[in-house]
């Protein structure tokens, strides 16, 4: 082929370009130390690069903010869990004290004022929050689990479930002694004859001070929703205990299915029979009630129970109890539920066993004072006299048989509690356990996630990088053919047969 | 016996030839640099012999220059326009393909889809940890959220820009197809001029040559040269050359046709520019054929750029006309398009049938069941040719096959509009059909999220559409083009709804708020539509930039060695022609010599022969 000297040029600036072409590319790859700089120029590097940006992004939302949200999340809920299993352990500790058989005053005294302050603090811990939202209230992370304030207006429709288990037998005490004065003395009142105790089964509400039911006829169900026979009855209702007791159908309660509802207690007593074919039936059992007015430290009943708050009024709103758990995902299809609900821990009994623990100490300590006052009268000079003294007496008498009933309540019910709050000690560290063990499942998994994170890292750079010792060779190769390519140009082309002529 | 001064005579030929050679070489030498140049060679000839009475029978009489004559191989520029034309074409679908995706960049350097739609999802997922009743969480979210709509805005506009330059350089190119045609029309004539007195017009055909090779670069180029016979059929040593583009004729001899554009108010896919041209020949006002099988050239990758819709335009069977109704419509089933996310036909545009045009102002949409299109019937315009839309016409297109706008088959502006209008549309579709389902956090119903506006700064929420899962009864729902349904829905279009970016409590993250603000149901569901449900193409939707990116890196990629090879083809077939028809220093060199030496023998031979005639006459015989 015949070569001009014009080609030789052209072929020569073709060649310097591309070796141009080539020192650039290094150096650009040496600047960003990436293999490529446009997706054209490897399609798969490109493409593979990208879904492995998506999966770290992935990743880096686990690592740097969903983990450490749930971890902070549960430390709080952790503390606050350990803060109410140290107040139950208190309460235990108050119910052991009370189950002894020899109390003084004093000691009456001292597991009173300790119970009505762990009563204020119960559920205070319930409205433990994280960074403004509370743990234990589900989804309404704004709302605290217990009323702030007193409000006497505000209403709710309770709907409550029970189950034959809920029916206990509970002693009930009537009649009261009373002191006597001078002039009563006088009048030589004999009223032994009206104290005393009944047992009953009950079934007792969330709430006492309860407007009313909001049913007619009460009837337990079995698993089949069947109504169980010789279930059905129609509570009649009594502001209170006494009430009923002066009633004078009391004395024939247990002679048929009849049920009797205490506002004051919130209590559903039912007759025997009832309760035993409920119990034989393993029957079930819904009551819906009204209560009005609610005082600072109460449960809000949202959490617990199917509700309406305000019924009737244009802010009604109804609640549908729900299982509200917030999930997490901690890694890829890794869900991790941080959110204990409070009615998991936060009984409501505790209240309610602290209020009868309370009325059962403040009981006793009243009914040995009355002992106590009489017995001093017994002593005075006033009432010296043989006729007093006769009378007096008998109202000792009558005093020491509700002081005894009442020691006798006091050691009883608290026995009892200690098992119950067992009960409530053991769910709240089920939970605790529960809240450990999800923090340590955490942690696996935020290593897992971490390693992930340097894997994804790692396959990202050998992907997408180049090692930079071999950038350096090929940018110093490449250079060395352009200075090679420049030194031949240089002298090409700079003589012809012209320069000889 | 042959005449004394014979010699001299015989001398004086070469004294003369032998200056035309070093002229020659020196008109090389001179133009050793000059663009386009052939390398012209003397031909030399011994001039006719003499028959003189003598027993030699005939003398020589010297020598004579006959032709100076290009050394060039046509082989050679017919190979290198047919080269040059496929090169043209892929550098400049190179250039336009690699600002397409530099414009879809994901990377370090540029924030893109992929980045932008994993933050919104991860400012989703921080609503939940940082609790949906949260307004400053909400809020990051809807403004990721609305991030991604700009993105699309911004990828919509860019795409958009792309065509319009691709517009204005078709009507450049145009124009300066026209002034070479004119031009090299011109240079016929002067060529047919000079050389039908004899002799050869060379600079004259390097310069045509030289258009020719720039003519290629933006079309197909075809020449054939045919030497002129007079009626008697006798050579007239001079030829008529004609020069074909794309198949058709552009000069022929001493006329030239030339191009024009014509700016059309039809488009031919949902989101194109305004005013797109297309090229006719002037004198018959036919179509000039820019993307057949016989095109080539950098107009074709311009129009392949703006008008390419991967061939997939929507097709279909005309099942109705109806010539009565004003306007006349045209309906048409058995579409190959069904989906209504992935109708991409324009609103105002045209419908090929057979080979003939006609004109549409807008369409009804027919759904059977929600966003499954079963029937278009289109609006025809008064710009129809009347001849085309009597009652008798119209009613022969029943059964024929008819195409929405035009079918070209590359992977241009139209198709990535498309991809991305058909992921937004199936995207904000799931999305708002989840939104719809829940609250906000004032316990209100919630509407869709993603909304559409339109130039007029009207918000569509596609509630025409919904309207449709209903049915009120009907098998069937009919809809404009312009009512709101998710056809409004562009990349140019795409926004969050304004109530949500003004007032961030307007955003359901769950079905009843009653529940508690921090229920999450929704978001939970929202979530699902990051990955693992099916979106686009068979993948889901974090993929979509996976799905595109191949798409044209695959196709830059493929761009980018044809443009190599072609390259590379190019310059050695210009190293073949140079090689044939370059001028070389040292070869000139050598001629020099070689033709001064001859000069200077035959201005030896003239002394020779005056020293003869002096002998001759002055001493001879004296």
């Amino acid at each position: 082929m015949r070569i001009t000297n014009n080609m030789i040029m052209g072929n020569t600036k073709t060649n310097i370009n591309s070796n141009k072409i080539n020192v650039d590319k290094y150096n650009t790859q040496m600047t960003t130390q990436k293999k490529i700089n446009k997706a054209s120029e490897d399609p798969v590097i490109a493409i593979r690069s990208l879904r492995l940006s998506t999966t770290m992004t992935h990743i880096n939302q686990y690592v740097d903010n969903n983990i450490p949200d749930a971890d902070a999340w549960m430390d709080v809920t952790y503390t606050a869990l350990n803060n109410m299993k140290d107040l139950l352990t208190d309460i235990r500790t108050q119910c052991v004290n009370g189950a002894t058989d020899t109390l003084t005053a004093e000691d009456r005294q001292v597991i009173l004022k300790n119970l009505k302050a762990l009563q204020d603090q119960v559920y205070t811990e319930g409205n433990a929050d994280y960074a403004g939202r509370t743990v234990f209230t589900g989804y309404r992370t704004t709302e605290n689990l217990t009323f702030d304030k007193d409000d006497n207006a505000l209403s709710y429709d309770i709907t409550e479930n029970f189950t034959f288990e809920n029916l206990e037998q509970h002693r009930y005490y009537y009649g009261s002694t009373t002191v006597p004065t001078a002039a009563t003395v006088n009048a030589g009142t004999n009223c032994t004859d009206n104290i005393g105790r009944d047992s009953f089964y009950r079934i007792r509400l969330a709430y006492d001070q309860v407007d009313n039911l909001n049913v007619g006829s009460i009837q337990f169900t079995d698993a089949d929703k069947n109504v169980i026979p010789g279930t059905t009855a129609a509570p009649t209702a009594y502001d209170s205990y006494e009430d009923w007791v002066n009633d004078p159908t009391y004395g024939n309660f247990q002679t048929g299915d009849n049920a009797v509802f205490i506002r004051s207690t919130g209590e559903l007593i039912v007759s025997d029979s009832i309760a035993e074919a409920a119990m034989q039936n393993k029957g079930s059992l819904s009551v819906s009630y009204t209560r009005t007015g609610f005082t600072e430290g109460e449960l809000k009943p949202e959490f617990y129970f199917d509700c309406v708050k305000n019924p009737g009024q244009p802010d009604e709103i109804t609640f549908t109890l729900e299982n509200q758990e917030i999930n997490y995902t901690i890694a890829n299809s890794t869900q991790l539920t941080i959110n204990t609900q409070a009615r998991d821990v936060f009984n409501f009994n505790i209240d309610r066993d602290v209020t009868e623990m309370i009325d059962a100490v403040s009981y006793a300590i009243n009914a040995e004072k009355k002992v106590s006052d009489i017995k001093q009268m017994l002593e005075s000079e006033q009432f010296a006299d043989a006729d007093n003294q006769e009378v007096l007496k008998t109202y000792l008498d009558a005093a020491q048989k509700e002081s005894d009933l009442a020691n006798d309540n006091l050691q009883k019910l608290y026995e009892k509690y200690i098992g119950n709050f067992d009960k409530y000690l053991k769910s709240v560290n089920t939970s605790i356990t529960n809240v450990g063990s999800m923090q340590a499942r955490l942690s696996l998994t935020q290593n897992r996630v971490e390693n992930q994170q340097t894997t994804v890292e790692e396959l990202k750079s050998s992907n997408e990088d180049r090692e930079m010792s071999d950038i350096i060779i090929d940018y110093y190769a490449a250079y060395n053919a352009y200075t090679a390519s420049l030194t031949a140009a240089s002298k090409v082309g700079q003589q012809s047969l012209l320069n000889f002529l | 016996m042959a005449s004394t001064f014979m010699g001299l005579n015989i001398g004086k030929s070469a004294l003369a030839t032998f200056q035309t050679a070093v002229n020659t070489t020196a008109n090389n030498i001179s133009n050793v640099r000059t663009a386009g140049y052939t390398r012209q060679t003397t031909e030399i000839n011994a001039t006719a012999a003499l028959r003189v009475n003598a027993k030699y029978g005939s003398v020589g009489t010297g020598v004579e220059a006959t032709a100076i004559k290009q050394t060039r191989n046509e082989y050679y520029d017919t190979k290198y326009w047919e080269n040059s034309s496929s090169f043209g074409l892929y550098e400049q679908k190179l250039y336009y393909l690699d600002q397409i995706q530099t414009i879809l960049k994901d990377d370090a350097s540029q924030t893109g889809f992929s980045t932008i739609f994993a933050n919104m999802f991860r400012a989703l997922d921080s609503v939940i940890t940082d609790g949906p009743g949260d307004l400053s969480t909400r809020n990051q979210f809807i403004n990721k959220a609305q991030s991604l709509c700009t993105y699309f805005n911004s990828v919509y506009v860019s795409l958009r820009d792309i065509q319009e330059d691709c517009n204005q350089e078709i009507k450049t190119s145009v124009d300066s197809i026209n002034a070479m045609s004119e031009k090299l029309a011109l240079l016929n004539r002067e060529i047919y001029n000079l050389e039908v007195r004899g002799g050869y017009a060379n600079e004259l055909r390097d310069e045509r040559n030289v258009l020719l090779d720039q003519l290629s670069s933006m079309v197909k180029v075809e020449t054939n040269e045919v030497n002129v016979y007079n009626t008697n059929g006798e050579d007239l040593g001079v030829t008529t050359y004609r020069i074909y583009i794309n198949g058709q004729t552009l000069v022929d001899g001493f006329e030239h046709r030339s191009l024009e554009v014509t700016s059309s108010s039809y488009q031919k896919n949902q989101c194109d520019i305004d005013g797109m041209y297309s090229v006719v020949w002037s004198d018959t006002k036919m179509n000039f054929a820019v993307s057949g099988a016989t095109a080539g050239g950098s107009l074709k990758a311009l129009f392949a750029m703006r008008d390419g819709n991967n061939a997939d335009p929507e097709k279909g069977k005309i099942t109705a006309v109806d010539a009565l109704s004003v306007p006349k419509t045209i309906t048409v089933e058995e579409l190959s398009v069904t989906q209504l996310e992935a109708l991409a036909i324009a609103d105002k545009g045209t419908l090929s049938i057979g080979n003939t045009t006609y004109y549409y102002e807008g369409f009804d949409i027919e759904m059977s069941e929600p966003g499954t299109i079963s029937k278009l019937t289109f609006r025809l315009t008064g710009d129809n040719p009347e001849h085309n839309v009597t009652a008798g016409k119209l009613g022969a297109l029943v059964d024929k096959g008819v195409t929405v706008g035009e079918s070209v088959d590359a992977m241009g502006v139209p198709y990535y509009m498309t991809q991305m209008n058909q992921f937004i549309r199936v995207f904000a579709k799931a999305f708002n059909d989840i939104e719809k389902t829940g609250q906000t956090l004032d316990g209100d119903e919630m509407g869709a999220f993603f909304t559409a506006k339109s130039v007029t700064g009207n918000h569509y929420d596609f509630s025409d559409q919904q309207d449709v899962t209903n049915y009120g009864g009907q098998t069937t729902a009919t809809f404009d083009h312009y009512d709101s349904t998710y056809f409004l829905l562009t990349a140019g279009t795409f926004e969050v709804n304004e109530l949500s970016l003004r007032n961030a409590r307007y955003f359901s993250t769950t079905k009843d708020i009653t529940n508690g603000i921090d229920a999450y149901d929704i978001i939970t569901k929202l979530e699902t539509l990051q990955k693992g449900v099916t979106m686009f193409r068979g993948d889901d939707a974090e993929s979509f930039l996976e799905t595109l990116l191949s798409d044209i890196s695959v196709d830059t990629n493929k761009t980018e060695i044809f443009c190599n090879n072609y390259g590379n083809l190019s310059s050695s077939l210009e190293n073949q022609r140079t090689s044939v028809s370059g001028v070389d220093e040292d070869e000139e060199a050598l001629d020099l010599i070689r033709f001064q030496n001859a000069y200077n023998l035959a201005s030896k031979m003239i002394s020779v022969m005056s020293e003869l005639y002096n002998k001759l006459i002055n001493e001879t015989g004296v």
